[in-house]
């Protein structure tokens, strides 16, 4: 009981920085009918950046977490702006290649220009084992569930309780309906973008001290993020809290008792299983065919 | 009569402009860009060094980069552009199944190779144009665990290793050497992925085999979070590694959660030998952190071939072959080589002192420091006794 206690700590703490980045894809396709391929590098620029400004400027850790949101959230705005906003005519093919572009460009723009070696971040929370009857965790693991999960519950409360979230909901239903009801649709999606910048900024630093920082980590990151999002439901914020959670369980479970060679299998069998018999995720809502 | 002297003077410009060309396949991009970047960096200082002394037999040395893109296709591709390009020999890969890839390509082509992969089957595939850069997972491991076993005298040993052909040759020779010489077996084995951020499933296995003593074939990163996480849960079991668990990566990445773990290692920067100290030096001053011993290697690889260019006295690739097996390798023979002592066998096996080394965290760095010097089991120096470092 124990062992199993152990795990699922592990396979939540691991599930939630999932899910973190995973929102952003949500996001993104509720409002804007857009699949950010280059989410997993959205999470990565704001890792180099609180690196530099933290590490290597030895800036305080608050100041440091600060602008590394601002430059994120200048990333997401400049993203919308030069981007989807020009291509958003072009579907969601011409969106996904542009963004397939764009994460290449990142990653690699950031092994030439900065390093390809992988840099230390550290540690936020303490470190130390806690043990609670023969159940031994650290408070980083906690923290990390506690805080992300009020991070994803007061995004959801913002989307279904405030005028602006909304607002965003409107636009995700229909752009046409929302914008005869006075909403500047083209203003809610630069906001979304730049909301969805700003949570990745803000799991850049969960993230960094599990990942480690280095330029490559975008890829597996936002394919675990994709998947996640595609199992929880691609048309809730809590698809995404969902589905992170499940990934992270399935991985851990999966590896401590069946096999750690296939870990990654399972996820990939489950997310088939998925899109077979409930293909709106596990917390989507079925949409029905025009 | 300036007309027939045309060609004469044209072919003595030819001779003085040709090169000898060195093929860099390796590792740029993908998951083993950090360890290629060592790569980068010793081919930058060896060339140099070598075209500054006046080049091999008279021709300055020149390399390309192949970038492999850390996968085995790309490499088998990227070798093919390399032979196309003209390359004497070829560097790298690093990544085992890399290597298994393109040997065949090089073997074809009859041009050496020097890799820096440490899977035991690359020696062994009846390839002669195939050196290693570095003492092969069988003899590191064999090393380790004869220590281990008399040293520590584990109850019951467990092992994680990296599901690749790096991490599964070295699950392999594990079993095999705790069957035949110990007549024991491992408690448990897990395999892990690169890049695993989350080690809770190992960690379990781990627990309840009651394993004392782990023994790890991680790369680099992995290693560094798995101690992280060990630490996390105040995992009891002695931890032993092999080179790469010990590394400077694995030690920067990892910090105080490497405090306390032991490992062996070929090119040590704290080893006591000439050219890893001076390497270290080199490395220390001009990038200010120590280097991983991958550096050692793409260093040695330069060296490598100009030594058998040398020794055979000619850029013929058969005699650069028939010089290199069966042959001691020194100072004396090539002043710059790092490791000392090398003897390469007739597969192209490296056989050269190992280091035992225990990593300590001194509350700014984690270093690992050389306790033990382990000969090799085979050529001259494999009558020598294992010491204790100074």
């Amino acid at each position: 009981m124990t062992d199993l206690i152990q795990l699922l700590i592990g396979g939540l703490s691991i599930g939630i920085l999932y899910s973190i980045v995973a929102i952003g894809f949500v996001l993104l396709w509720q409002t804007s009918q857009t699949i950010n391929f280059a989410q997993g590098e959205f999470v990565m620029v704001p890792m180099f950046v609180m690196v530099g400004l933290h590490i290597v400027l030895k800036l305080p850790f608050w100041l440091s977490f600060l602008l590394t949101i601002l430059a994120s959230s200048l990333m997401g705005y400049l993203f919308e702006k030069l981007m989807i906003k020009r291509l958003l005519a072009g579907g969601v093919i011409v969106i996904v290649i542009a963004t397939l572009g764009l994460s290449a460009f990142l990653r690699y723009g950031m092994q030439i220009t900065w390093t390809p070696l992988t840099l230390f971040f550290p540690h936020i929370f303490s470190t130390e084992p806690i043990k609670i009857r023969n159940v031994v965790f650290s408070s980083e693991d906690i923290w990390n569930i506690v805080i992300i999960s009020i991070i994803i519950l007061l995004l959801h409360l913002f989307i279904k309780r405030t005028k602006l979230g909304k607002a965003m909901q409107a636009v995700a239903q229909s752009r046409e309906t929302a914008t005869l009801m006075g909403i500047n649709v083209m203003q809610i999606i630069t906001l979304v973008f730049v909301l969805n910048s700003i949570l990745t900024g803000i799991g850049a630093i969960f993230v960094a001290p599990v990942f480690f920082v280095r330029y490559d980590v975008g890829v597996q990151l936002g394919l675990k993020a994709f998947i996640a999002a595609v199992i929880g439901g691609f048309n809730q914020i809590r698809g995404a809290l969902a589905g992170g959670i499940t990934v992270g369980l399935v991985e851990t479970l999966a590896a401590a008792y069946i096999s750690t060679a296939y870990r990654d299998a399972f996820t990939m069998i489950l997310l088939l299983l998925i899109l077979l018999i409930k293909p709106e995720g596990i917390a989507g809502i079925r949409e029905e065919a025009y | 009569m300036i007309l027939s002297l045309a060609p004469v003077f044209s072919a003595g410009l030819g001779a003085a402009q040709e090169k000898l060309r060195i093929g860099l396949v390796i590792e740029q991009t993908g998951a083993g860009a950090s360890l290629g970047a060592y790569w980068i960096k010793a081919f930058e200082l060896a060339v140099g060094e070598v075209n500054k002394g006046g080049g091999v037999l008279g021709r300055q040395v020149e390399y390309e980069i192949f970038d492999n893109q850390s996968k085995a296709p790309v490499s088998v591709s990227a070798t093919q552009k390399a032979l196309s390009w003209g390359a004497f020999a070829i560097a790298g890969p690093i990544y085992s199944g890399n290597t298994l890839a393109c040997m065949p390509v090089t073997q074809e082509a009859k041009t050496p190779q020097m890799t820096g992969s440490e899977n035991w089957r690359i020696t062994l595939q009846g390839d002669k144009y195939i050196w290693r850069m570095s003492t092969g997972q069988t003899q590191e491991i064999q090393k380790l665990l004869n220590w281990v076993m008399a040293e520590r005298k584990p109850k019951a040993l467990g092992m994680l290793y990296v599901n690749n052909d790096f991490g599964i040759g070295a699950w392999e020779t594990a079993k095999k050497l705790l069957k035949e010489k110990y007549n024991t077996e491992l408690v448990m084995a897990a395999a892990c992925e690169q890049k695993q951020p989350d080690y809770s499933a190992e960690l379990k296995k781990i627990k309840e085999s009651n394993a004392d003593t782990v023994l790890l074939n991680l790369l680099e990163e992995e290693s560094a979070m798995f101690y992280r996480q060990a630490k996390k849960v105040g995992l009891n079991a002695f931890l032993c590694t092999v080179n790469t668990g010990i590394s400077v990566d694995a030690c920067r990445l990892g910090k105080e959660a490497v405090d306390g773990v032991y490992g062996t290692s070929g090119y040590e920067y704290s080893a006591p030998e000439a050219g890893c100290q001076r390497l270290a030096k080199y490395y220390r001053e001009r990038y200010g952190e120590w280097p991983d011993n991958e550096f050692m290697k793409g260093y040695n690889a330069v060296y490598l071939v100009k030594t058998g260019i040398e020794l055979a006295k000619s850029f013929d690739k058969e005699k650069f072959v028939e010089k290199m097996h069966s042959v001691h390798i020194t100072p004396k023979i090539q002043p710059n080589i790092v490791g000392g002592s090398l003897y390469y066998d007739e597969n192209g096996e490296l056989h050269s002192w190992d280091y035992l080394a225990k990593v300590t965290w001194n509350g700014k760095e984690a270093l690992a420091k050389a306790l033990f010097a382990i000969p090799p089991f085979k050529g001259p120096d494999s009558d020598k006794k294992t010491f204790v470092v100074k």
